[in-house]
Parts: C-alpha cells; structure tokens; sequence
C-alpha cells in the first residue's frame, strides 16, 4: 500500500478479566477499500469494531484514524473524526420513527444547538430544513421512503438493517464498519443488500470494513478479507487467496477439515 | 414583517391576555379556587421538567422535591433580607408594583439558578450510575437537601420560614407555566433535541452515533432542575410560608405520579395530569384520609392498562387532531 492508511491499528489488545478478544491485532485500511472480516463465531470480530469505534479502548497498541490517533476518544468523539457503525444486534432508538433516528444523526446539518432551538433562531431554522432534507434524501436511498413515520420497532427485520446503515450514514462518515449487515435476511434481500452497500461506496465515498458470515456476500463485495480465530488475525488476502487457505479451513472446520 | 416580529407579537398578544385574565381572577374568583387554580399552575412547571429529566431523557430521578425546595427557599431569603432594601431603591423611581415584580423575579432568578446549580452537582456524579441506582442517589439527595434547610435557622429551621412577601399569583404562575411548556416543548421537539430521546431508547447507541450522551444528561438535569427552582420560588411567594415538610420524597413521588400518568415524553399529558392530581385530592377532601389509597389505586389501575401513561408520548394537538378527523372524513 502506497497511500497512507485510513485506518491503521497497531498492535491492539483487549482482554476482558484475562480473556484476550482481540491480542495484538495489526490492521490497515486504505482509503476506498472494502474489507471482509469473517472467522467463526467467538473470534473477536465484534470486539475489534467495539475498539475502533471507542466503546473498549485497547489496552495496549493504537488505532490511528487518518493520521492522528484515537487514544482516549470517548465514542461520540470518534464517531465526529468519522466512524459509524452498525450494530449485530439491532440498537435503533426503538421508540422513534425511521425518520427521526436519522434525522438526530445528521450533524453536520444540525450546527445549531439546544439554545437556537430554544429561542427558534433564523439560523436554526436554516440547520432544521437542511437535516430534513439530508434525513429524507438517505432514507430513499435505502429503499426506506415508505415507511418514514413508522417506529423503527415495528419495522421489518431487513427494514432494520436498512435503517442502521441509513442511520450511521447519516453522521457522514469517512469510513463505515457493518456488523452482519445481511443477518437474518433472506437471499433475494441479501442481493439487494449487496448491491445497496456498492452503490453507497461509490456515492458517499466510503471505506468499509464488514463483519459477514453469508459467503457469497462477502466474498462479492469486498476486494480483501481478513480473517479471525481466537482475537487474532490468522490470514489476510484477496478474497481467492483466502478461501484457499490452509488456516482458514481449520478455523472453521477443526483440524480434520480436509477430510470432511 | 420580518418573520422574526410576528412570534415576538403573539408572545405579547398572549402576556397581554393573561394579564388580562389574571386581572379577572384576582378580583372575582373564590379565594378558595384561585389558590387550587395557582396551584395547579405549580405542579404543571414541576411535572413537566421533571418530564424533561424522567420521561424524555429517561432518568430516573426522585429528588424533583429538592431542587424545589432549594429554589422555595433561596428565593424567600431574597425577597425576606433584600426585599427592603429592594424596595427602597426602586419603589421612589418606579413605584410599588414595578418594585414587587422586579423583587420577585430576582427572587425566582436566584433560586432558580441555585436549583440548577444543585442540579449539575447532583446530575454530572449521578449520570455514572443507571436507572434503579441513580434513583436511589437523587433519593439520598433530596432528602439531604430537606435536613440541610431544618437545620438552616437563617430560613427558619424547624419552625417554618415566614413572612414571605405575597408576590406571586395567577398571573407570575401561569406566565412561567408558558415559558416552562414553550422551552421544553422547543429543546425536544427539534431535530437537535431529538437526541435526549434518543439517550433515553440506548445511551451507548446514541454515543456510537456521535451524541455526547453525557451532554444531554446533563442538560436534562440543567433545565429540569432550573424550573424546579421557579416552581419552588412560585410556591414561597404564593404560600408566603414555607416548611420543610412540604418537600419529603413523598411530594417527589407526587411529582414523578403526575409525570407517569400523563406519560413519560407527553407535555400535554403531563398537563393534564398536574391539573387532575391537584384537584382530585381536593374533591376527595371528605375522604381525606383516603386520599393516598385513591392514587395508588388509580396507579395500579392505569399501569395495569396503560403502562406508557394515558397519552404515552403522544401530545394532544388541536392541529393534529383535525387532521386525522378530516383524513377520516375523506376515507369515509
């Protein structure tokens, strides 16, 4: 990699009370890459997104996020230096409709804070009108215009996911990590998933990195995968390099994995 | 007109009315209704900020008697020791009634900002702690608060602090009832204040997604603690007399019922619930000694078939209501 990494962790570990999650974990992301992190279940694939974006800081090592570092960033401040997530384990603001989880999102927009709010000044008028446009504009591209007003706790499982990506996009970050984004859904939506997060790519000129178990998925969307067992990485490579691995078919299929 | 002036009119199109109205009331109501009417007033400030804090944001505090309390009392100490000296200033240059308001609003200033002091102090440990043990510590802090003033003979300790002067009537109430409904209603109604609800349905969520959580909280304490203040400010220079028993845990509880049964993250419903829990007990006063049982029956009742509260977080809008009648005539 000529370009500087968008995204580099150095060395990072978590360990919770003695367990290691994630030991001594090396990553580097450049700008406008799509990157699959798969290993099975129990790997530590969760607990890297929960350290890149500030939830269990490491305990040793460093993530570096475009050049400057990470070290005591508090979520919401990572999420502002351009880190959105989505969530395996769906964590909408339930009891909201679709349309104001994103719309509480589109910082930028919304520059004025509680007092304009307050006293309804000219210049929060201006933020509002231009947060609703943002929320309504990211809610069509996810195929999601329909269901505006619905609370996002009685939208569809797939609907959902939709809404997630929706919502982290709506924090304009530089790059998007998608934990599972095609969980749970079937195949045609799987599809349709998949050719929504190139199209997002391509628009909001993002970096990815994405947590996926459907193979198919991942193998077609991203242009490198790493790897996981046990809290490290134990291969990385085009997505051809990777499933011929020796490594990775004991990961997932114990030692014997050549005779099943 | 720019579009700034025509909010600015209907503000004082809408003073000027009340005015009007509490100049009414002052003279024709029954002393009797004035002073549950006033009062009702109170209790509306208090349920909605405490609505800012309980329903909206999602905090479980029971320390709302407090942060009245520390308002009743700071502005009774500003208006006993300062109201002379007050007076004596302004009342040659602008005359009595200009030097009561201005005596009034430097008392409910003080106590309000005091009260929103003690709500920072209470609100920025307490956010470490989540719901059943940040209960218990706003708890602790009310109580606190009301062995602090027993045992303050500035303000009277145990026998009561009197000689407040009566500066505080419809007019002032209801004048507050407004700002304090019109804030609340514009901090969560925006798409900024979207957030509180948000920290409230998943704080770390809400972090991840670039919300300082903390921030919010803290705010919610800020704000609901400083109308707290008014409230309380309200209550001394209506009652002209204060007592630390009127600010137990129990009227905490009183405050947190209305909040419940109106709906957590409904103004209006919190409205509602104010007015209905100051006159119910009033009603029932042949069976006062029954009172008590009354509330909690009527919160078994309602959290048995409306556990969100009677109006949930949905708000009581004339607008909204004659749209879903005219979309229901257009279907019919």
């Amino acid at each position: 990699m000529i370009a500087p990494p968008l995204l580099e962790a150095r060395d990072c570990t978590v360990a919770f009370a003695g367990l290691r999650a994630v030991s001594g974990l090396n990553l580097r992301i450049a700008p406008g890459e799509v990157v699959g992190l798969i290993g099975p279940n129990g790997a530590g694939k969760t607990t890297v997104f929960n350290m890149l974006t500030g939830i269990y800081p490491p305990q040793s090592g460093e993530v570096v996020f475009a050049g400057r570092s990470l070290r005591g960033r508090r979520p919401a401040q990572v999420n502002r230096a351009g880190i959105a997530r989505t969530f395996q384990n769906i964590r909408l603001f339930a009891n909201l409709t679709a349309y104001e989880n994103v719309l509480l999102c589109c910082h930028s927009a919304l520059r004025a804070g509680l007092a304009a709010a307050t006293l309804r000044t000219a210049a929060h008028a201006r933020c509002e009108a231009q947060a609703r446009d943002e929320a309504r504009a990211l809610l069509a591209e996810l195929g999601l215009e329909r269901v505006h007003e619905v609370r996002a706790n009685h939208l569809s499982y797939g609907d959902q996911r939709r809404l997630e990506i929706a919502r982290a996009l709506a924090t304009r970050p530089r790059l998007l990590l998608l934990d599972e984004p095609t969980a749970g859904m079937n195949p045609s939506e799987k599809t349709a998933l998949a050719d929504t997060v190139d199209e997002l790519r391509e628009r909001h000129d993002l970096t990815m990195l994405l947590i996926e178990h459907d193979m198919r998925v991942v193998m077609g969307v991203s242009q490198r995968i790493v790897v996981m067992d046990h809290g490290e990485v134990i291969a990385e490579g085009t997505p051809q390099q990777v499933r011929g691995d020796p490594r990775v078919i004991e990961a997932y299929l114990g030692e014997d994995g050549e005779t099943a | 007109m720019t579009p700034l002036a025509r909010p600015w009119m209907r503000g004082a199109g809408a003073v000027a009315a009340l005015g009007a109205l509490a100049w009414l009331l002052d003279r024709h109501l029954n002393a009797y209704y004035y002073q549950v009417l006033v009062l009702i007033g109170i209790n509306v400030i208090l349920a909605v900020s405490l609505n800012l804090i309980n329903g909206f944001t999602g905090l479980f505090s029971i320390g709302h008697a407090g942060f009245m309390a520390i308002g009743a009392y700071a502005a009774a100490a500003v208006s006993v020791y300062g109201g002379a000296a007050l007076h004596g200033t302004l009342d040659p240059i602008l005359g009595a009634a200009v030097g009561d308001a201005v005596l009034l609003l430097a008392a409910l200033a003080a106590g309000a900002v005091l009260a929103a002091g003690a709500g920072l102090v209470v609100g920025i440990p307490a956010l470490r702690l989540k719901s059943d043990y940040l209960a218990i510590a706003t708890l602790g802090f009310g109580e606190i608060i009301r062995v602090i003033i027993l045992n303050l003979d500035v303000v009277g300790g145990a026998r009561g602090f009197g000689d407040i002067p009566a500066l505080a009537g419809f007019f002032w109430v209801y004048l507050f009832v407004g700002i304090t409904l019109v804030t609340v209603h514009r901090m969560v109604r925006s798409a900024r204040g979207l957030a509180f609800l948000a920290v409230r349905e998943d704080d770390l969520a809400a972090e991840v997604m670039g919300i300082d959580a903390t921030r919010y909280k803290v705010t919610a304490f800020l704000v609901g603690s400083f109308f707290a203040g008014i409230a309380g400010g309200l209550f001394a220079h209506f009652l002209t007399y204060l007592h630390t028993n009127s600010f137990t845990f129990l009227r905490s509880i009183e405050i947190i019922v209305m909040v419940v049964l109106g709906g957590m993250g409904s103004l209006t419903g919190s409205v509602a619930s104010a007015a209905l829990l100051t006159v119910l007990p009033e009603l029932l006063r042949p069976l006062k000694d029954y009172r008590m049982v009354i509330y909690s029956a009527l919160l078994i009742v309602l959290m048995l078939t409306r556990p969100q509260g009677v109006l949930g977080d949905r708000e009581l809008e004339v607008r909204s209501w004659l749209a879903r009648r005219r979309r229901r005539e257009e279907a019919a």
